[in-house]
C-alpha cells in the first residue's frame, strides 16, 4: 500500500515548466530536431532539473 | 519575419541575375510584382522555397534556366543561384543556395548536391552559420512556410478542402501559425496513456512494491538492531559477572590455601575421634571388668568389716558348748523311750530327769550348733581370704576409668574447639565444590559470551546487507518519491496546459472567428459569415434571418474570399500575439509575424471585393508580397497604390527567359 | 529356708531393675549382674547403714529370683543372714538368742520374724543402693562414680584398718 502523500505543488515552478516547455515544443516544431523520446527525456530533465531546484 | 530581398540567378525562366527588394517600410509594405500567367510567377515562388528549403513543385528537376544549359558546352559547369536576404528575430540573415550544373560529355546536364548557406549579418560581416538546414528550420519551418507562400495551386486545395468540409489544413494552419501547435505536441510527449511519455515513463519508472519492501526491510532491520543491542547489553553485564566471579575464586582459592589447615585439623580431630573411639572401648572393658570383679569380690569387701565382728565375736564369746560329745538327739529319745538313762535315773515325763535330757536335746545334735558354728567360720576365714587388694584394684581401674574419660572429655573440647575453627574455615570441600561450581559458572558466561559475539558479528553482517538494501529501496524509493514529485508536476503541467489550451484555443478560435470574419465580410458583405468550429471546420453562413443561419454552397469567389479571410486572419491574429502587450496569450507568443507571399488572383473577386482584400490583406500582414496578373495592376495600384513599396514587373521574353523589372 | 523362689515387690521391685539395668550401652555396664546378686548384696549394705524396709506391695508390680538361682546361691545367701544375724544387737538384744536365731533356728521353718527381719535388711539394702547409686546418677559415668563413692566411703568406714591378716588371726583365733 502506496502512501497517499500529499505532494506541494508550487504553482510558480508549474508556470515557469509550461514555458519553457511550450518553448521547446515550439523550437523542435521548427527545428525538427528532437524525436518524440528525446523530447520527452528533455522535458523531464527540465522538470527534475526544476523541482530540484531551491 | 521580413523578407529583404531576393536575388535569383539562372534560376528557371529567369535567365541571368535578378534581384527583387522588398519593401520592408511599415507603410508601405506591400510589394507587388505584375506579371502574366505563365510569365514566371510561380516559378518565382518557387525560387524562394528552393532556395529556403532546396524543393520545389516543379515536374522538371532541374533548375537551370534552359538558355543557359543550351549555351553550354560538354564540361562546362553552370550554377543556379538564389540569395535570399531576410530579418528573422531582428537578426539579418543571407540565405543561398547553389546548385552547379554539368554538361557531360555526351551533352546530358548534371547536377550537383546543392549547396546551401546561412549567413548571419553581424556588424557588417557576414558570419556564416554551422548548420544552416536547422538554422533554417528555426527561422521559418518548411510546414508554416506553405502558408506564406501562397501560390494558386495552395489556394486550390485550400478551396477544396473547404468545399469537402475537411479543415485539416485550416487546423494545421492554426496550429502552427498561432504557437498552438506546441501544446499539442506538448500534450502527445505528455500524454499518460502513451507508455513512454513523460507522464508515462514516469509511471514505469515508479516501483509500487518499494514501498511494502522497504516496511518489511525495515521490521527486519529493527528487529536485528534489537537483538544487536540485546546482546551489547548483556556482554557487558557478563564482563562484571565474569571480573565478580574471578574475584570470588581468587578469594576461594586464598581461603582454600588457608584453610588446608583445615585438613589437618580435620586429620586431628579424626585421630581425636579414633583416640575417643578407643577410649570410650577401654572404659567400656575396663567397665566391665571393674564391675565383674565387684559382682564377684565385692560382696566380701562389703562384708569384711562384718566377718571381723563376727569372728571377733565368736573368737572372744566362747560360744559354751553345752553339747555332749558323741549324743545325738536319737541317743536322748531312745533313754526318754527307755524310761531310763544311762545312769539308771528313771526318766519320766516332767520328771527332772526329763527336763534334763529334753533341755540336753538343745545343745546335741542334731540341734547342736558347734558344727554350724564352726562351719560359718570356716567359711568366713575363705571369705577373709578375698585380696585384700580389692579395693585398691577397684580403685585403680576406677582411675584409669576416670583417666581415659578425662581424656575423652579434653579430646571431645579439642575436638570441639577444632570443629569450631573448621566451622570458621568450613570444610575445605565446601569451598572447593564453591570454587568448581564458580569455575562452572565462570566457564558458562564465557561460552555464551563468544556466543554472543558470534551472534553479533553475524547479526551486524546481516543488518548491514539488510540496511544497504534498504538503501538501495530506499534510494529506490527516494527515487519514486521523487518520481512521484516528477509525476505530480508532470501531471499539473498536463493539466494546465489542457486547461490553458482549451481555454486559450477556445479564445483563439473566437479571436480567429472574428478576424476572419472580420476581414471575410469586408471583403464578402452579404450577410454571410463564417464560423470556424472547434475542428477547425470552416462554414460559411447566411445570417440573413436573425438567429437563423444555413450553410450555403460557396462560389470560387466566395471560397477564394474565404480563403483569404482565413489566411489574413490567422496571419492578423498571428501578428497581434506577437505583440509583447499581449501578455494574455504569452505562451502562445512565440510566434512572429510572417510575411504574405501570394499569388493573389483578384480577378476572381469583383472589383468591390477588390478594394476590401486590397485593404484588407496588408493590414494582415507585415510585409506583403503580391503577384498579380498584369491586367489587375492598375486595380492594385487603385486600390493600395498608397502603401506599395516596391513594384516589379516580370518581362516574360519567351517561355525560358524573363526578366524582372522594376516599375 | 531359703531355697524358694524370692520376689521383690513394688518399689523395691523397680529398684532391682534399675540395680541390674544397664546404665550404658555396651554389655557388662550393669552394677549388678543379676538380680539375685543384689539379694546378695542387699543384706549386708540394708546392716552395714542400718537400713530396714519394709515390703511395699503397693503397686503390682515385680521382679523375681529364680528357684535354681536361689538354690545355687543357697549357702552364699544363708551366710549373709547369719552374719547379720550373729551381729544384729540392735534387733535381738540377747546374746544367746541372737546365736540361736543365727545358728539354731536356721532349719526351721517357724521362724518367720527372723526372715522378714532379714529380708527387711534385705529390702533397706536394696534401697540404699538405689539410693546411694542409681537415684543420683545422671550421666552414664555417675554410675560408676557413685559406685566408688560408695566403695571408697565403706573402706574408709569399716575397712580401713583391717588387713587380710589381722582378720586371720581372728580367724585362727574363732577356731579352737
Amino acid at each position: 500500500m502506496q502512501e497517499k502523500r500529499s505532494i506541494e505543488i508550487d504553482q510558480k515552478v508549474v508556470n515557469r515548466l509550461m514555458k519553457k516547455i511550450i518553448l521547446l515544443e515550439k523550437r523542435n516544431i521548427k527545428t525538427k530536431e528532437l524525436g518524440y523520446g528525446q523530447i520527452v527525456k528533455k522535458i523531464k530533465t527540465i522538470i527534475e532539473e526544476e523541482v530540484e531546484c531551491y | 519575419m521580413l523578407l529583404k530581398s531576393i536575388r535569383i540567378i539562372n534560376f528557371r525562366q529567369f535567365i541571368n541575375e535578378t534581384e527583387i527588394e522588398f519593401s520592408i517600410d511599415e507603410r508601405k509594405n506591400v510589394s507587388i510584382i505584375l506579371g502574366e500567367n505563365g510569365s514566371g510567377k510561380t516559378s518565382f515562388a518557387q525560387a524562394f522555397t528552393w532556395c529556403l528549403y532546396g524543393k520545389t513543385d516543379f515536374k522538371d528537376s532541374s533548375m537551370l534556366n534552359k538558355v543557359v544549359e543550351t549555351n553550354m558546352l560538354p564540361g562546362d559547369e553552370e550554377c543556379v543561384r538564389v540569395d535570399i536576404e531576410l530579418i528573422h528575430d531582428s537578426k539579418e540573415y543571407n540565405i543561398s543556395r547553389t546548385q552547379t550544373y554539368k554538361k557531360t560529355q555526351n551533352g546530358k546536364i548534371g547536377s550537383l548536391p546543392t549547396s546551401f548557406h546561412i549567413a548571419e549579418k553581424i556588424k557588417g560581416q557576414q558570419e556564416f552559420l554551422k548548420n544552416p538546414e536547422l538554422e533554417m528550420k528555426q527561422i521559418l519551418p518548411k510546414e508554416l512556410a506553405g502558408y506564406f507562400f501562397l501560390n494558386g495551386e495552395h489556394i486550390e486545395k485550400l478551396n477544396k478542402e473547404l468545399k469537402k468540409g475537411k479543415s485539416q489544413e485550416f487546423a494545421i494552419a492554426v496550429e502552427n501559425l498561432l504557437g498552438l501547435k506546441a501544446f499539442l505536441e506538448a500534450f502527445d510527449h505528455f500524454n499518460p496513456s502513451k507508455k513512454h511519455s513523460v507522464i508515462g515513463s514516469y509511471n514505469s519508472q515508479y516501483d509500487g512494491n518499494s514501498n511494502k519492501e522497504i516496511s518489511v526491510l525495515r521490521d527486519e532491520i529493527q528487529n536485528f538492531q534489537e537483538r544487536i543491542n540485546r546482546i551489547n547489553k548483556r556482554l557487558p553485564e557478563i564482563e562484571n559477572e565474569i571480573e565478580l566471579g574471578e574475584e570470588n575464586c581468587d578469594d576461594l582459592e586464598a581461603t582454600i590455601r588457608e584453610n588446608e589447615k583445615s585438613a589437618d585439623y580435620q586429620k586431628r580431630r579424626d585421630g581425636l575421634n579414633i583416640k575417643i573411639e578407643y577410649n570410650k572401648n577401654s572404659i567400656e572393658d575396663e567397665t566391665a571388668v571393674l564391675l565383674k570383679n565387684f559382682n564377684i569380690v565385692g560382696l566380701s569387701f562389703l562384708s569384711k568389716s562384718l566377718i571381723n565382728d563376727a569372728l571377733e565375736y565368736l573368737a572372744s564369746e566362747k560360744i559354751v558348748d553345752k553339747g555332749i560329745p558323741e549324743i545325738h538327739e536319737r541317743t536322748i529319745d531312745f533313754l526318754i523311750k527307755r524310761g531310763y538313762c544311762i545312769c539308771g535315773t528313771d526318766i519320766k515325763f516332767g520328771n527332772s530327769a526329763y527336763s534334763n535330757l529334753n533341755d540336753t536335746l538343745e545343745y546335741i545334735p542334731p540341734k547342736s550348733i558347734g558344727t554350724i558354728v564352726n562351719n560359718f567360720v570356716i567359711q568366713c576365714g575363705e571369705l577373709a581370704k578375698t585380696p585384700e587388694t580389692f579395693f585398691e584394684t577397684f580403685e585403680t581401674q576406677f582411675s584409669h576409668i576416670r583417666s581415659y574419660e578425662n581424656e575423652i572429655e579434653e579430646y571431645v573440647s579439642e575436638i570441639e574447639k577444632i570443629s569450631e575453627l573448621l566451622e570458621g574455615m568450613k570444610d575445605i570441600g565446601v569451598y572447593q565444590s564453591q570454587l568448581s561450581y564458580k569455575k562452572g559458572k565462570i566457564k558458562k558466561l564465557e561460552d555464551e559470551k563468544e556466543k554472543l559475539l558470534k551472534n553479533l558479528g553475524a547479526l551486524e553482517e546481516n543488518l548491514s546487507r539488510k540496511e544497504s538494501s534498504l538503501r538501495d529501496l530506499a534510494l529506490k524509493d527516494e527515487i519514486n518519491a521523487r518520481v512521484e514529485i516528477y509525476k505530480a508536476y508532470s501531471q499539473e503541467i498536463y493539466d494546465s496546459l489542457t486547461e490553458y489550451y482549451k481555454h486559450e484555443e477556445a479564445e483563439v478560435r473566437e479571436l480567429l472567428q472574428n478576424s476572419i470574419n472580420d476581414i471575410f465580410r469586408k471583403i464578402y458583405e452579404g450577410g454571410m459569415s463564417i464560423s470556424v468550429d472547434e475542428k477547425y471546420r470552416i462554414k460559411v453562413l447566411v445570417d440573413e434571418v436573425k438567429g437563423f443561419s444555413s450553410e450555403i454552397e460557396t462560389s470560387t469567389a466566395q471560397s477564394t474570399s474565404v480563403i483569404f479571410a482565413f489566411i489574413a486572419g490567422i496571419i492578423k491574429l498571428a501578428k497581434d500575439f506577437s505583440v509583447e502587450e499581449s501578455i494574455d496569450h504569452e505562451l502562445l507568443s512565440a510566434s512572429e509575424p510572417y510575411p504574405l507571399v501570394m499569388d493573389a488572383p483578384l480577378s476572381n473577386f469583383d472589383r468591390r471585393r477588390i478594394k476590401t482584400v486590397c485593404d484588407t490583406l496588408p493590414k494582415a500582414a507585415e510585409q506583403v508580397i503580391i503577384f498579380i496578373k498584369d491586367t489587375d495592376g492598375d486595380i492594385a495600384e487603385e486600390h493600395m497604390g498608397s502603401i506599395i513599396g516596391k513594384r516589379y514587373e516580370f518581362i516574360k521574353i519567351n517561355e525560358v527567359e524573363t526578366y524582372i523589372v522594376t516599375r | 529356708m531359703f531355697k524358694k523362689e524370692y520376689v521383690f515387690y513394688g518399689s523395691h521391685a523397680d529398684k532391682v531393675q534399675a540395680l541390674v539395668s544397664k546404665f550404658s550401652n555396651f554389655s557388662g555396664s550393669t552394677l549388678f549382674r543379676r538380680n539375685v546378686d543384689v539379694l546378695l548384696f542387699a543384706p549386708i549394705v540394708g546392716f552395714l547403714f542400718g537400713k530396714m524396709s519394709e515390703v511395699d506391695k503397693s503397686k503390682n508390680r515385680s521382679t523375681k529370683i529364680f528357684i535354681e538361682q536361689m538354690i545355687r546361691e543357697d549357702l552364699r545367701i544363708r551366710f549373709n543372714y547369719q552374719i547379720i544375724t550373729l551381729l544384729d544387737k540392735k534387733n535381738i538384744i540377747d546374746d544367746d538368742k541372737r546365736i540361736d536365731s543365727t545358728f539354731r533356728n536356721i532349719e526351721q521353718e517357724e521362724a518367720e520374724s527372723e526372715l522378714r527381719r532379714y529380708n527387711e535388711y534385705i529390702l533397706g539394702g536394696v534401697d540404699i543402693l538405689w539410693e546411694k547409686l542409681i537415684e543420683p546418677a545422671k550421666l552414664e559415668q555417675d554410675y560408676l562414680n557413685n559406685l566408688y563413692d560408695f566403695l571408697d566411703a565403706i573402706n574408709d568406714r569399716y575397712n580401713e584398718t583391717l588387713t587380710n591378716d589381722s582378720v586371720m588371726d581372728l580367724y585362727t583365733l574363732a577356731r579352737r
